[in-house]
């Protein structure tokens, strides 16, 4: 190999993109040859110090929120998934019916613009909605996908102490045939709570315990509360998961399941202890 | 339920699966629209659009170069056109191994390439960078920041693999120039005759 060939060799040497044999015969002649031998050094210098320079500042904090909006546009796909409506509406609405006459077309595509512009506010209500309580429903649905994983992580015995030291509160082991089967310490949106996993062997139900001058009912649904059997609660029951929120002396309870045969209102996990 | 099931499953793998390249592709991405805001756009509609598709990844596949190639392809189509000013720029005038030759044409010490490094900053590098026109930035930071391999970078930027090789070589070679140039300017190093800084 000749000067000419180990110099046109030297940037697939350096980003390891050569072949076993050309990297053997360039480091052959890199040991005979001086000239080619210090071009190589200082190109892999150059290229070693370029690389650090662009790998480091990485804006974390820009980061943070990036994800989070991220979520939020991935939670409003999801919702798009099962309502047209919500996903902004323009890919299925857009397209007025075809007719022969033009008239009738522009008075389709007047009647196609209302529905896309009804649809981005009754999407943007949605998206609303859904945003408050959407944590809530995905940790619970996420813990019913594995109701057993649940149960090995946290015994009974380790919920019923979680519930007392840290929020007072006492479940009851069984609850119109759900059976409790453990607890963990979660955060919802940074808020400290005792996550726990009730099941019947068709359904689970997760029961949320949160200290109420920690955690805010949301104030949509505060101003909505429902009266039964002298119980007041706040419930939350629009697609997939229904959420119920209560208030239990100094405490938020909620209760969780996306199953509509469950009676989630009269389903009262434990007491304030 | 079972399509709620579904979308959670989708969810799920989607959050385990892409979400974690979102840091990368974000750093790639304000390389590539020099500027915060589009950056952050351009990630967002990326990864909007990668779930999307999400049923067209293939599990087990790159997901890092799968995701790479929606938002190059979205950079290409999207935001490359608004700022399409001609990219004329004489890289064969370039001598190869640009900076070799003029620490050595200037008699530095053994190592001059220290000497320049310690003075030349993190943001000096970074506008170096920003400076090379869209193409050869595409393939530089591909290759710098994020290490995909040649053969890699054409299947993202859907390009020959011969013109990737001469895109880096040529981005390698303005780049060295930038910083040589800047370093000149800075009273770094020594000019000879031959640099024609402006």
């Amino acid at each position: 190999m000749n000067c000419q060939e180990a110099l046109s060799l030297l940037y697939d040497i350096i980003d390891k993109e050569a072949s076993e044999v050309d990297t053997r015969q360039v480091k052959e002649h890199l040991e005979k040859c001086g000239h080619c031998s210090e071009i190589y050094r200082v190109e892999q210098q150059v290229n070693a110090f370029l690389k650090a320079k662009c790998t480091d500042s990485n804006p974390e904090e820009r980061l943070d929120t990036l994800k989070t909006q991220v979520i939020k546009l991935l939670d409003r796909e999801d919702g798009g998934g099962t309502d047209p409506l919500a996903s902004g509406g323009d890919r299925k609405y857009g397209a007025p019916p075809i007719t022969g006459l033009t008239f009738t077309r522009y008075i389709a595509a007047a009647a196609a613009l209302v529905i896309v512009v009804w649809g981005a506010f009754l999407a943007a209500d949605l998206f609303r909605h859904h945003d408050e309580h959407f944590g809530i429903e995905r940790i619970h649905l996420a813990a019913n996908e594995q109701p057993a994983e649940f149960a090995t992580v946290e015994s009974t015995g380790r919920a019923f102490e979680l519930c007392a030291r840290s929020m007072h509160f006492a479940p009851t082991e069984s609850v119109d045939g759900f059976r409790l089967l453990g607890a963990r310490d979660i955060q919802i949106d940074g808020v400290p709570a005792v996550h726990l996993l009730y099941e019947n062997g068709k359904s689970g139900i997760s029961v949320f315990v949160m200290r109420k001058d920690q955690f805010n009912i949301p104030p949509s649904l505060k101003a909505q509360p429902t009266t039964l059997g002298g119980h007041t609660f706040y419930d939350h029951n629009c697609r997939g998961c229904r959420l119920i929120y209560r208030e239990v002396g100094d405490l938020i309870v909620i209760t969780a399941s996306e199953c509509r045969e469950v009676d989630l209102p009269s389903f009262i996990p434990g007491a304030a202890a | 339920m079972t399509d709620q099931k579904a979308q959670l499953e989708k969810r799920k793998a989607f959050e385990r699966e892409a979400l974690p390249h979102m840091d990368a592709l974000y750093r790639t991405a304000l390389r590539m629209t020099k500027n915060q805001s589009d950056a952050e756009d351009l990630v967002q509609e990326t990864m909007v659009k990668a779930y999307r598709f999400w049923d067209k990844f293939e599990p087990g596949s790159n997901c890092r170069a799968w995701l790479f190639k929606i938002m190059t392809n979205i950079f290409i189509n999207d935001y490359r056109s608004k700022s399409r000013a001609p990219q004329a720029v004489d890289v064969d005038d370039i001598d190869d191994n640009y900076l070799y030759r003029h620490l050595t044409d200037t008699g530095h010490e053994v190592n001059p390439e220290h000497h320049l490094f310690a003075k030349i900053f993190d943001d000096d590098v970074k506008k170096a960078i920003e400076e090379l026109p869209d193409d050869f930035r595409l393939v530089v930071v591909l290759s710098f920041l994020e290490g995909f391999s040649y053969q890699e970078i054409a299947d993202i930027a859907d390009l020959q693999l011969g013109t990737v090789k001469s895109r880096l070589h040529r981005g390698r070679k303005l780049l060295q120039k930038q910083l040589l140039d800047y370093a000149i300017r800075n009273g770094f190093i020594k000019s000879t005759s031959k640099d024609a800084t402006t």
